[in-house]
């Protein structure tokens, strides 16, 4: 007896084997087949002959493959999706256009909360490292008589910075957002491919910081138990 | 039947015609071409996807998944403003070689 949901499995078996193995093509190549049996089986065709014709009509499988390999992507598709794993958003694509007109599926407050979330673990810890922290290194950087490197200078005078035009550069930002979403149509689309590299930087930026603040405090101990 | 370098070529232009009259999908795509050439324009089904893969790649048209009304699983797509452009070049181009094509007909019979 004939299982039609068996062989059409089995033609998705052999499609992988022969190399088309991404989602999408494979997904859409299914419901083409599907819609082709269909059609077959309303005029008046078995299932099994139903599945033979609408398997030969799609085309051979190798030759599938390499019009695929050929339509793949573009160095510009290609970096964008790199850039998109390397913030922490795999398959953008595919999370994109799903069921969608607007190409992104996330609610604006839904992207504004994750990226907080995302963002405040770091921001927090890099503050408490400005207060905390720095003063105690600067005093130890005194006692032990070692000028600080200039790469923990540059920190600090960016971080300066920061303190000093906190309010400033907090509320230009949020007029930025505003204007984005209240006048361009298209932010909805990058809003989160923006957070998402935004907050990967942030996170990055204030993990590179405490580590090198790290890396200098045990320096600078070992060179007072030395003296001492 | 028409010549497959022929059918290739016409591809994107028709698929682009298409597209400018509204959304569709792989399957109705085939039909709808299939039906208006009268069966004489025949693709190898699976040949269209990659097609339309390749435009969407180059930002011609964009996708989206969505149900049919029994519901199972679609992939529509529709034109962008790219693909209008470059469905009036390739509606200019055509319609060169086809003034030229028969003008030079024409000719033979003056």
């Amino acid at each position: 007896m004939f299982d039609l949901e068996q062989a059409i499995a089995d033609w998705r078996k052999q499609m992988l084997a022969a190399g088309i193995k991404t989602p999408v093509p494979l997904e859409e190549l299914e419901s083409h087949l599907r819609e082709e049996i269909e059609r077959e089986i309303k005029s008046g065709q078995s299932e099994q002959l139903a599945f033979g014709l609408a398997g030969r009509q799609i085309g051979e499988t190798h030759i599938l493959k390499n019009e695929f390999a050929m339509a793949g992507e573009t160095i510009n598709e290609l970096l964008k999706r790199l850039l998109c794993a390397l913030a922490g958003i795999p398959n953008y694509q595919l999370a994109t256009n799903m069921n969608t007109s607007n190409s992104n599926p996330e609610r604006g407050w839904v992207t504004y909360l994750k990226s907080a979330v995302w963002i405040f673990p770091a921001l927090f810890v890099w503050m408490g490292c400005c207060v905390f922290v720095v003063p105690k290194l600067k005093e130890l950087s005194s006692i032990s008589k070692t000028e600080l490197p200039q790469l923990i200078q540059f920190e600090l005078a960016v971080a300066d910075v920061i303190k000093m035009n906190f309010l400033l550069g907090a509320l230009m930002f949020l007029t930025v957002l505003v204007l984005l979403e209240w006048r361009w149509c298209g932010w909805s689309r990058y809003r989160r491919l923006f957070f998402g590299i935004a907050g990967f930087f942030l996170n990055f930026s204030a993990l590179f910081v405490l580590a090198s603040l790290l890396v200098y405090a045990v320096i600078v101990a070992s060179r007072l138990v030395q003296t001492h | 039947m028409i010549r497959k370098e022929l059918v290739a070529a016409s591809a994107e232009p028709m698929i682009l015609a298409l597209l400018a009259q509204g959304e569709s999908y792989g399957y109705a795509i085939i039909q709808e071409i299939k039906a208006r050439s009268g069966g004489k324009l025949q693709w190898t089904d699976g040949m269209l996807y990659p097609v339309l893969h390749r435009m969407e790649n180059r930002g011609l048209i964009k996708a989206r998944w969505g149900e049919s009304e029994t519901g199972r699983k679609r992939k529509y797509y529709s034109l962008k403003k790219d693909g209008k452009t470059a469905m009036a070049k390739h509606h200019e181009q055509w319609s060169l070689v086809h003034s030229v094509l028969a003008g030079l007909k024409k000719e033979q019979y003056v």
